[in-house]
């Protein structure tokens, strides 16, 4: 077992909290758009393109203006979107402003937790964990009516936090090197290219397989919270097993430990929540992967994952695999596909180069 | 000035396909962008 490194961790856990809010804010709002069934889709479909996507540009754009407080600008995005919502009939400017402020957050997100963590996956891993909270928290306020300030007030509370995670950021000490040279984690014997491409697919394909897999065991909404919070301790248990005993070991690992589970547990709730939270365990691995492949550009990084699941979920909006059977067999393929581009793309465990 | 909102609105939500169209260009252009900026990054890192 590795040292476990708790510089800055903080930053993990502001972040948290402001991607718990911006979820919650997103989710409610995609509750209350009462639309007809194919503009409902549209909408859907829209906030997965325009929220997900361009969080590669904006990322881009953070690693270079690095004084902005994209957190900032996105908590207040989010607040003028509900704002636009509930006094305004214009479902797109609401909807357009609602993806900006989400991507905002996300990338400031990635960009305080990669920086400020010197090679841990822990920071960003906690950092992600808070979204799996703020949807079905969102979902649940969204479908149960709540007023509107409400939301309001968990996104002025995000404020403070915001301020805090830039003012990490602000510190000289990230500014002064090559801001996430500490991330070694993909295979130096193949191309760079290469490790990028593979990354993605895996993230395409757990994208994908994330809506395959057989949950007949959810039907209250009691079952859909723990169901999600179970994601979300996947996600942050993922970045800190990652960190005590190895990044490969563990994205292996889980994604081989999380298929039985995933197959077996149709009806059976724990056995479910067992392999979806292993199954969750990787999403910090390929930030890492990523990141360290693009050492100068942390938040272009984040935006390859996001597009990456953006490219895996945009397929179930037109065709989605029906039947126990065939769910099955495509979690088998698309697990062997994934274990197979984190062989080649994660570096050996031990292996890394001296700092220079 | 709500009446260009609305006209946006009704183009964009009253007819599926339109904006499907429209987002999947974008979403080309912008994967397009992100690949380059990437080969960018890398090329200026072995330099």
């Amino acid at each position: 077992m590795r040292r476990y490194n708790t510089k800055n961790l903080g930053t993990g856990f502001l972040y948290f909290y402001i991607h718990f809010v911006t979820e919650v804010a997103c989710f409610f709002a995609l509750a209350r758009y009462t639309e007809s069934a194919p503009v409902a889709w549209l909408v859907s479909f829209t906030f997965d393109m325009l929220a997900f996507v361009p969080q590669s540009i904006f990322g881009y754009i953070s690693d270079k203006i690095k004084r902005v407080s994209f957190g900032l600008a996105g908590l207040i995005l989010l607040a003028a979107a509900l704002a636009l919502q509930e006094y305004t009939p214009w479902t797109f400017v609401s909807l357009v402003v609602l993806c900006i402020g989400n991507a905002f957050t996300h990338v400031n997100g990635a960009e305080v937790t990669l920086r400020t963590s010197n090679g841990s996956l822990s920071h960003s891993a906690i950092f992600v964990s808070g979204g799996s909270f703020g949807v079905v928290s969102g979902k649940l306020l969204g479908a149960a009516g709540a007023p509107y300030w409400l939301v309001m007030i968990l996104i002025a509370a995000a404020v403070p936090f915001a301020i805090l995670a830039q003012m990490y950021l602000k510190d000289g000490e990230f500014y002064d090197t090559v801001p996430c040279c500490a991330f070694r984690y993909n295979n130096p014997k193949i191309s760079k290219y290469l490790v990028i491409l593979f990354s993605v697919i895996v993230v395409i394909v757990r994208g994908y397989m994330a809506y395959g897999i057989p949950i007949s065991w959810k039907k209250s909404t009691l079952q859909t919270v723990i169901l999600f919070s179970f994601m979300g301790i996947g996600k942050a248990l993922g970045g800190i097993l990652a960190d005590l005993f190895g990044v490969k070991k563990v994205a292996l690992g889980s994604i081989a430990l999380a298929l039985p589970f995933l197959l077996f547990g149709d009806n059976h709730m724990f056995v479910s929540l067992i392999g979806v939270m292993f199954f969750s365990m990787t999403m910090s691995v390929t930030l890492a992967v990523l990141v360290s492949v693009l050492p100068k550009a942390p938040g272009l990084a984040f935006g390859f994952t996001t597009i990456g699941l953006f490219l895996g979920t945009a397929p179930v909006f037109f065709f989605k695999i029906t039947g126990l059977t065939a769910n099955c067999i495509m979690l088998c393929i698309m697990t062997v596909i994934c274990l197979g581009c984190m062989f080649i793309s994660i570096r050996k465990d031990g292996d890394h180069e001296p700092l220079v | 000035m709500n009446h260009w909102f609305e006209v946006v609105n009704a183009a964009l939500f009253h007819n599926v396909s339109t904006p499907v169209i429209v987002l999947a260009v974008f979403c080309v252009a912008v994967i397009a962008a992100t690949v380059a900026f990437a080969v960018h990054e890398i090329r200026h890192d072995l330099s």
